[in-house]
């Protein structure tokens, strides 16, 4: 069993960034369910901490096998100190360029954690991604330094770093829109008894490891220049607002104009991965505040319609209700001719096969209705 | 001489062994009338070959000597633990709500239940 092939609202009930506020009696049991195929497509794409949690809110933990249990158990602690650790270096940093004067805005994971998700780690990533202008890229790899980072390569598997050659990190930064990674070790001193013990499995995207007998995190931060080069010529960081807690995130439209491009087109190519954008969407959509006439402007403007008409229909549907303005559902929905935006549209039709493994219907859990209104169907 | 090594010729012989060769040619090429020794032709075929495969050689062993090199120069890097390192403590990071932590509230405890679960999910009163 895979996560897709769950209905609408369990779905809605295990992707969701808050708990639900209330209750009906239940009616299904979650003990038939085949807990190990689902856990590990869970993992896969990074939500087992939140769908465990959803069903520990839901007194439901029971239901779950013990091995399956007492694995997610783990990663929910490992999770929630590595959100810890990253917040703590995403504070230092973001009060050392905001001494600089230099404008900056955390995104996706940390952001949302923050501003989405509660409790915050049930987001958590392998990295903190950081958004600054392109002219203060020297400033701020000389600020890294302050605070024991250094641009580093990695395994695969996040779990040794070694410093970059200048060759190395020139042929990153010349081929994508951001710094090579900064990384540094960070020494867990006492330590919690679960820390790295069994059944905790050292993966990506944990940063946990040892070094002798040391525990280590591998703090990392992606610093940006551009949210992709598809968006180099824009200026996110104009639209900036800060939390409560004084950190800067993007406005609710650059956030789901980037997650709609992140969940149609950077992952298309990998399937059976996204659901993590998927409740990313769904979270920015019950959070509500959305000037959609500011968020067409960007879609129609980076080409991004059939990203955000797939992606929206569909993730609105597991949304609370239905918030995104049919009108711009039914704009987005024809598929422009060539030569009306050459060589800009971005159209690679359903996004739902790197979710699911194969091509379907554009419709995230069953039954399927999402598209009915559809012309591009 | 090891067992891999080749006999070596003697020099008088091998000049002796180079002018019979040069005479069976030349006679096979009178007698045969062609325009080109097969011998000579399918000897230098075979010398192309020859050259060829040397050069396939000596490429393969400056491929494992880089390989070698990579490695090495890849172990070093993991000895040396280069990168730098801080401390910290984990209690002062661990957030309040971590799972099983003193400060944990009732989230994995099922008298702290917000919601049940049903054949359509947790969901709102509202909901149809």
């Amino acid at each position: 069993m895979r996560l897709f092939e769950l209905s609408r609202n369990e779905l809605r009930a295990l992707l969701r960034a808050r708990p639900a506020t209330s209750s009906i009696a239940p009616t299904r049991t979650l003990a038939g369910w085949d807990w190990a195929d689902l856990a590990e497509d869970a993992n896969r794409h990074n939500v087992g901490v939140l769908v465990r949690q959803r069903i520990a809110d839901a007194g439901q933990q029971d239901a779950l096998p013990a091995e399956v249990a007492a694995a997610w158990l783990a990663d929910a602690r490992h999770a929630a100190l590595q959100h810890g650790l990253q917040l703590r270096d995403a504070f230092a940093v973001s009060e050392e360029l905001t001494r600089a004067g230099i404008r900056h805005a955390f995104v996706k994971g940390l952001a949302y954690a923050l501003s989405l998700y509660e409790p915050h780690w049930l987001r958590f990533g392998g990295d903190v991604d950081l958004l600054i202008d392109r002219e203060n890229v020297e400033t701020v790899r000389q600020l890294m330094r302050k605070f024991h980072f250094a641009q580093a390569k990695f395994q695969e598997d996040h779990q040794q770093f070694w410093p970059a050659t200048a060759a190395e990190i020139r042929a990153v930064e010349n081929q994508h829109y951001e710094l090579a990674e900064f990384n540094k070790y960070v020494e867990l001193l006492s330590p919690p008894p679960w820390l790295l013990a069994e059944p905790f499995t050292p993966r990506s995207p944990f940063g946990f490891g040892r070094h002798g007998d040391r525990l280590m995190f591998c703090s990392s931060i992606d610093a940006h220049w551009a949210l992709h080069f598809l968006f180099a010529d824009s200026r996110p960081l104009d639209e900036v607002r800060k939390l409560d807690s004084g950190l800067p995130v993007l406005s609710p439209e650059w956030s789901l104009v980037y997650s709609v491009f992140k969940l149609y087109v950077e992952v298309f190519d990998r399937p059976r991965y996204g659901f993590t954008h998927v409740a990313d969407i769904v979270a920015l959509l019950n959070a509500g505040g959305i000037d959609w006439d500011r968020l067409a402007q960007l879609v129609e403007n980076h080409g991004l319609q059939a990203a955000a008409y797939y992606t929206l229909s569909a993730c609105q549907e597991l949304a609370d209700a239905p918030t995104v303005p049919d009108s711009l559902i039914e704009r987005w929905s024809v598929i422009a001719a060539p030569d009306e935006q050459p060589g800009k549209s971005i159209d690679f039709g359903p996004f739902v096969p790197y979710l699911a493994g194969s091509r379907a219907a554009v419709s995230l859990g069953a039954p399927r209705r999402g598209v009915a209104r559809s012309k591009r169907s | 001489m090891t067992a891999n090594s080749q006999p070596e010729l003697d020099p008088a012989l091998a000049s002796l062994v180079s002018q019979l060769a040069d005479d069976i040619s030349r006679r096979l090429q009178e007698n045969l009338g062609a325009a080109e020794d097969p011998v000579r032709t399918a000897a230098r075929a075979i010398a192309v070959q020859i050259r060829e495969i040397e050069r396939q050689r000596q490429e393969f062993d400056d491929l494992v000597d880089q390989i070698v090199s990579l490695v090495q120069e890849e172990k070093a890097q993991l000895d040396a633990e280069p990168l730098k390192t801080e401390s910290v403590d984990t209690a002062d990071v661990l957030p309040a709500d971590t799972p099983g932590s003193s400060n944990s509230g009732s989230t994995d405890s099922k008298s702290g239940s917000s919601g049940s679960w049903s054949s359509s999910g947790v969901t709102s009163s509202s909901e149809s």
